[in-house]
């Protein structure tokens, strides 16, 4: 199932690379109005500078040879944009297509900026007011534009630390709306009780501090892609969780690769977070725990809000809950469930082990 | 080292983008181009280059066109120079820029000038400098007491032009208008001077000169054609009455005097010019003679040529000569009255101009003119060029024959074709290839273009 985006890449691209046998086709007959566009085009001036001598042409060229080499430098300029649109299609999320996009506009766009300084530096070349003014307008767009696109393409992700000593990623917060921040106190303590690995809640992500932050991609389709997901297997004598995916895509969190197994919905206002904290300290410190006891070689995931197209989740409220058998499931509130529809089995051994430590917080409360 | 890579590329676009903006600054800053050249070569007074900056290739420090081609032909030698031109004046650009903006912008440019008349020499626009009289002054009659204002001005821009009617004396006047209200605000007096000979021209500049020794201290002339010629004609007769001269494509060339403190010249040619080689060694004797100085200033911007475009279209002073002699008035104040005078010239070694500057006395005086060491320097130049003489033999070698050359040197039937054969077929060739491709093959490689022609007529002769 391609995403809608990856599709306009794709036609986008080959429009691009149509464009040109027709313009060439056009110009072969005798289009009065394009060959008019390329003339006029040839007798242009961009800071006192003739827009072919721009190009490479002598002054001393005909304006035959200047307009042919227009028509061939806007052809290969099409032809090369084409090529990318259509590769950048092939990339795997929208963020990395957006990236490689960013950065094959403002890396050109610079490097045109500084060839023509260079050129204007090194010329003979004399230029009045508005030469002047259309040189620093031209220079300020460019280099605004090319700097914004390429730091954007670079942009860091957002970091959310609540407490230092304590790094917690937005990951593991959300698995359900009303799940909040890990107590380290309690985590300690359960942690001297039961000091081997628990097998936990695989929807929510490692709270290694080696872990990074994740970025929250609204409405995406292309990372969302779970075609024909299949259950999540944990394995235990590796002390982590891994997941696998037969068949589809598992293609969650942007351009990190990794799975993320639950997909809940974040509430963008952390304040109101903090406050409802109080309220829930027992799913706190249930979720924290289960947390904590993950692979801490897990990568960063990303939790994305999930496009309706895959995942539907329209105004619901998913929790993740240690069933009574021991599986762990993604309940959704709403009309329909999220990622990883099938529940996630946990082997028999470690159900004792998800046993007791829910007795233990429960005692604990 | 992933990081330390990361820290080097970083510091080298750093210093890319410092070099841009330092370049951006020369470029379009007139206080910073001009601050940055007294810091290359230090004051006019005191010239000498800076011994850090020398070793960044900074345009100041731009070797000139050694005098004698590697081809034969002054055509190579003329685009060099033209580039030269271009790089050691690259500190006027800003100015030209205002300059540019001011032609296109003024309006009534003489409205707060005075004109007037002296004597012969009519229509001379004032700046309207004044400074008070001294008791010398008043000695010799210029003013009638201590403290009256007397008339005076950095320097007069003169156009030359060879007098037909009033009518084109009215016309090249306004058509100057604009141009002078540029310089008569930076303190230049401006004149249009119809003659009709070289004297005529030297008569009446002398009798102003003589008459208005206080505003007429400074001549710098100006003229195109066969005003131009006169002009240089003039600069033979009387060296050392003009500061500067800037000559557009003249009729004629004539030959330089044979004496030192010449004044600064600065050729303007068309490009079609360059590729017929008459006159050219004129040009060439003028460039070096005016060059021969020991101020560093003089030495690298007296002696300029420029393959120019559009001068005949353009009726005002084109921005290179406004500039020029702006800053050539500017380093003669600057060098407080130490300009050079005029002394025969001595040592034709000296020519070679990189060595120049930093020579050691490259003249003499008229007061230590030799002239047996003259004529002893005479016999051997021609002893010297009788022996290489007899080894000269046109052998066709030009750019484009080479190049033909090297690209088909697999080629063994090759190196037995002539050059002369191989320019007459390559000509045909690009005649065959349709109108213009010749004419092109001419701007890269005149030399080529004029064996090529040279040949063809020979071909052509009835004789053959």
């Amino acid at each position: 199932m391609h995403s809608f985006n990856r599709v306009l890449f794709l036609s986008l691209g080959g429009v691009c690379l149509l464009i040109i046998p027709f313009f060439w086709a056009a110009l072969a007959y005798d289009y009065k109005a394009l060959e008019n566009v390329m003339i006029s085009l040839s007798e242009s001036y961009f800071v006192g500078y003739p827009i072919p001598e721009l190009l490479g042409s002598s002054p001393v060229d005909s304006i035959m040879s200047q307009v042919f080499r227009i028509k061939i430098l806007f052809s290969l300029c099409l032809f090369a944009y084409s090529l990318l649109f259509i590769s950048l299609s092939t990339v795997g999320t929208l963020a990395n297509r957006t990236k490689f996009l960013f950065r094959a506009l403002a890396i050109p766009l610079f490097i045109v900026v500084v060839a023509f300084w260079l050129k204007f530096i090194g010329d003979d070349h004399i230029i009045n007011k508005e030469e002047k003014s259309e040189l620093f307008l031209s220079t300020t767009i460019c280099l605004v534009l090319s700097i914004f696109l390429y730091a954007y393409s670079f942009r860091s992700k957002k970091k959310n630390y609540t407490n230092p000593n304590h790094p917690a990623s937005r990951t593991t917060k959300p698995l359900s709306e009303k799940s909040r921040s890990a107590d380290l106190d309690d985590i300690d303590k359960i942690k001297e009780q039961k000091k081997q690995p628990v097998e936990g809640d695989t929807i929510a992500e490692t709270d290694n501090p080696s872990v990074e932050s994740e970025e929250i991609d609204q409405n995406d389709s292309s990372n969302t892609e779970l075609v024909g997901s299949e259950p999540i297997n944990i394995l235990p004598e590796e002390g982590g969780i891994k997941t696998q995916s037969s068949e589809g895509e598992l293609n969650v969190g942007e351009g990190s690769g990794n799975p993320v197994i639950g997909i809940d919905p974040i509430s963008s206002d952390e304040k109101t977070e903090t406050l409802e904290a109080d309220i829930d300290e027992m799913q706190t410190i249930e979720e924290d725990v289960t947390a904590e006891t993950d692979n801490p070689s897990v990568e960063s995931e990303e939790i994305i809000q999930t496009d309706s197209s895959n995942t539907e989740l329209v105004g619901s409220e998913s929790t993740n809950i240690l069933s009574e058998n021991g599986v762990i499931e993604a309940q959704s509130s709403g009309e329909e469930q999220n990622v990883g529809k099938d529940p996630v089995v946990i082997p028999s051994d470690e159900k004792t082990e998800a046993s007791e430590i829910k007795e233990q917080i429960s005692k604990k409360n | 080292m992933l990081n330390l890579l990361k820290g080097f590329l970083l510091i080298l676009f750093s210093l890319f983008c410092i070099y841009l903006l330092e370049g951006a600054c020369f470029r379009l800053v007139d206080g910073y181009a001009n601050w940055r050249l007294s810091l290359a070569w230090g004051k006019p007074s005191q010239p000498a280059f800076n011994p850090l900056l020398k070793k960044i290739p900074l345009d100041h420090f731009v070797a000139q066109p050694l005098s004698s081609p590697e081809s034969e032909h002054l055509g190579y030698w003329v685009g060099r120079e033209s580039e030269y031109s271009s790089k050691i004046m690259s500190f006027t650009r800003p100015l030209r820029d205002i300059y540019k903006d001011f032609i296109y912008r003024k309006i009534e440019p003489l409205a707060n000038f005075e004109i007037r008349d002296y004597g012969d020499i009519q229509g001379v626009v004032l700046p309207g400098l004044k400074k008070s009289a001294t008791v010398e002054d008043v000695q010799k009659q210029k003013a009638r007491r201590v403290g009256d204002g007397l008339e005076y001005a950095k320097g007069i821009f003169i156009k030359v032009i060879v007098q037909r009617n009033s009518d084109s004396y009215r016309q090249e006047f306004k058509d100057l208008e604009t141009s002078f209200s540029f310089l008569l605000e930076r303190g230049f007096a401006c004149l249009v001077l119809p003659v009709v000979s070289s004297d005529d021209l030297v008569d009446k500049i002398t009798r102003f000169q003589k008459n208005e020794e206080l505003l007429a201290k400074n001549l710098f002339g100006w003229a195109d054609g066969k005003a131009a010629t006169f002009l240089m004609q003039s600069s033979q007769t009387k060296p050392d009455c003009w500061k500067a001269i800037m000559l557009t494509d003249p009729e004629e060339f004539v030959k330089p005097p044979n004496v030192t403190g010449l004044p600064w010249v600065y050729f303007v040619i068309d490009d079609d010019r360059r590729l017929d080689e008459q006159g050219l060694d004129h040009l060439n004797e003028w460039i070096m003679m005016s060059r021969t100085n020991e101020n560093l200033y003089a030495s690298r911007l007296s002696g300029l040529v420029r393959i120019g475009k559009r001068f005949n279209v353009d009726k005002t002073i084109p921005s290179y000569f406004a500039t020029y002699a702006l800053y050539c008035a500017k380093f003669i104040e600057e060098l407080h009255g130490d300009w050079p005078e005029v002394g025969v010239f001595s040592k034709p070694e000296s020519l070679d101009l990189n060595q120049s500057h930093s020579s050691s006395k490259t003249f003499v005086t008229s007061s230590n003119f030799d002239l047996v060491r003259i004529e002893k320097k005479n016999t051997k130049i021609e002893e010297e060029e009788s022996i290489s003489s007899p080894n000269f033999t046109a052998n066709f070698d030009c750019e484009m024959v080479r190049v033909y050359r090297a690209n088909h040197s697999n080629d063994p039937q090759l190196p037995l074709v002539s050059n002369r054969d191989l320019i007459l077929k390559l000509g045909l060739g690009f005649e065959e290839m349709g109108q213009g491709v010749l004419e092109q093959i001419s701007i890269k490689d005149p030399l080529f273009y004029r064996y090529y022609n040279s040949l063809r007529a020979m071909e052509d002769s009835p004789l053959n």
